[in-house]
């Protein structure tokens, strides 16, 4: 991925805030995507993360930020619209597609977004992950289920009372 | 997916400005997060996810998948029952002393919030039919998935005259277990069927031919059938009949020590796999279709048993399918089989799986002298084993 380099004074009404990584690497990003997430508003509202200040989030790394932003970016014109009433049905067909493809991603990668959605606060893409796992527990065994949220096999313990928990709820499991 | 190419992907341009100013100015190395990830698959965990993802994600499921997310671990466990706040499972126990009017007007004072198990359990002799039925048209009324109704008898204050009325169900039924009641016959005429309903259990259930007939009728979707204690010797013909419905989505039936003749043979039944009966055979024989292809078939027969009356051979002739070929988990209780002739060990309790002597006919089978099994013994209402879980 290249860096856009046309950043500067392009569009100058846009205010522009500064988020840096847990591992040190700036963002620079409009304020209006920025805002998506609930835990940066108010800080943004006050006048934060503006000049060379910068919004430290000691909590997200720069690859998943960038994919949290990612994702702010291309959802914030439709936010900024209150939910969008005047969005065309191709603009939301849009919105729907890039989702689908923005959470079709490694495991690892999808942890590390549930986790910065939660963190930041940001509504739809808790939404969006939250549908995702969802979508890899689906009629699946509870061994299967274990074994694509990455758990290992039973213990014996466990395998105790996951039989406990199917004998009182056997129902659920024919 | 790339930043650049989604920020400009739209033709506007606007989504560009994000800009990286980082200090080493060079690529964002997407290679290394999908190397990192390749190689994390075995290390993720999804265990300490926030809970309020987690409860994102179980309102999400269909209650089946959700109450399965108890395999992950203990904090999933019981999540699911609070998939809906402040809580979606209504447990009601009648006792004695209760007053059950004043119990109603309490429940039914609250919202009707989505419930996805309400259970009714009743050990008081002052409910009314007027009072059951207004229980279960709250549980409608919440749209209930999981329903359990019953009525205890141990006392003479035990409720008399109480019936069910299957077709007021809510719509959204996917488990129904009742016991110790009467199943009417009121409401068939243009009832809606239960297209989610997948399991029915009925325990001590009054039930008449006609009215299972119709009960069947409205459960196109019906997986599983579990019928114990129940009694087909009064039906409407006085014979001993019991015809489940088209049944084409039946994969498992369990019979355990009920009174009548259970006759499944009229009916095609191409899904059913599991077959659990357990009973007097003699008296209460059952008749499964002559198609039928069983992977588990369990037994017990507490016939009684005399020196001069053999169970086999061809007992079972009458009542099996033809072809057993496909049996993969096969179990036979009875006083009647004899201990191997080689064995001179005595049978320990721990050389059978502990459930078969607590399932399902409890004290009768303190003579059980043999289990045959190929694969394992299984029994039914008891620990499954691995092998189920995988399924």
């Amino acid at each position: 991925m290249a860096a856009p380099e046309s950043g500067d004074g392009n569009n100058g009404a846009a205010r522009m805030v500064t988020l840096i990584s847990s591992d040190n690497t700036r963002f620079e990003v409009e304020a209006a995507a920025a805002s998506l997430s609930q835990t940066l508003q108010l800080t943004i509202l006050d006048g934060g993360g503006g000049g060379g200040d910068g919004i430290p989030l000691p909590n997200v790394d720069s690859a998943t930020l960038s994919k949290v932003l990612e994702y702010c970016i291309k959802h914030a014109p439709a936010a900024a619209n209150g939910g969008a009433p005047n969005a065309t049905a191709v603009d939301r067909a849009e919105l729907e597609r890039f989702d689908n493809e923005f959470v079709n991603i490694d495991q690892s990668v999808l942890y590390s977004l549930i986790m910065a959605a939660h963190n930041l606060e940001i509504e739809g893409l808790q939404s969006l992950v939250a549908k995702k796992v969802a979508d890899m527990i689906k009629g699946k065994s509870p061994m299967e289920i274990r074994r694509t949220l990455g758990f290992p096999d039973p213990t014996p313990e466990e395998q105790a009372e996951m039989n406990a928990h199917m004998l009182e709820y056997g129902w659920a499991y024919e | 997916m790339s930043l650049s190419s989604d920020g400009s992907g739209d033709g506007r341009g606007r989504d560009a400005k994000r800009r990286r100013v980082d200090e080493q100015g060079g690529r964002f190395d997407e290679a290394a997060v999908a190397t990192r990830g390749a190689d994390a698959i075995p290390a993720v965990r999804f265990s300490d996810l926030p809970i309020d993802l987690r409860h994102r994600i179980l309102m999400l499921l269909p209650i089946k998948d959700a109450i399965r997310t108890a395999a992950l671990d203990q904090s999933w466990r019981d999540l699911w029952k609070s998939r809906w706040h402040p809580i979606s499972s209504r447990d009601i126990h009648l006792r004695p002393r209760d007053i059950p009017s004043q119990v109603l007007d309490a429940l039914e004072a609250g919202p009707r919030l989505r419930l996805d198990r309400f259970s009714l359990v009743v050990e008081n002799g002052k409910i009314r039919p007027r009072h059951l039925k207004r229980f279960l048209e709250y549980a409608a009324e919440c749209r209930v998935q999981d329903l359990h109704v019953d009525l205890r008898r141990g006392n003479k204050l035990g409720p008399k005259n109480l019936s069910f009325h299957f077709p007021l169900s809510s719509p959204h039924l996917v488990h129904l277990s009742l016991r110790g009641i009467a199943v009417s016959n009121m409401y068939y005429r243009a009832a809606r069927p239960f297209s989610a309903l997948e399991v029915i259990h009925l325990h001590s259930v009054r039930v008449s031919e006609l009215t299972f007939k119709k009960m069947m009728a409205l459960c196109p979707q019906l997986r599983t059938l579990d019928l114990r204690r129940c009694d087909f010797r009064d039906f409407v013909h006085g014979a001993q009949a019991l015809v489940p419905p088209a049944g084409e989505n039946l994969t498992s039936i369990t019979i355990a020590d009920c009174k009548g003749e259970v006759r499944l043979g009229a009916v095609a039944m191409h899904n059913l796999r599991s077959f659990r009966y357990s009973g007097n055979y003699q008296a209460s024989p059952f008749f499964l279709p002559g198609d039928a292809a069983l992977d588990h078939l369990y037994i017990s027969c507490d016939d009684p048993v005399s020196r001069h009356f053999t169970l086999f051979p061809n007992y079972f002739d009458e009542g099996l399918p033809d072809d057993l070929s496909h049996l993969t988990v096969l179990t036979i209780c009875s006083n009647a089989l004899k201990l191997p002739a080689i064995s001179d060990v005595p049978l320990e309790k721990e050389n059978v799986s502990e459930e078969v002597w607590l399932e399902p006919s409890e004290s009768r089978l303190s003579n059980l002298s043999m289990v045959k099994a190929r694969q394992g013994v299984s029994a039914f209402g008891s620990d499954p084993g691995p092998a189920a879980w995988a399924r």
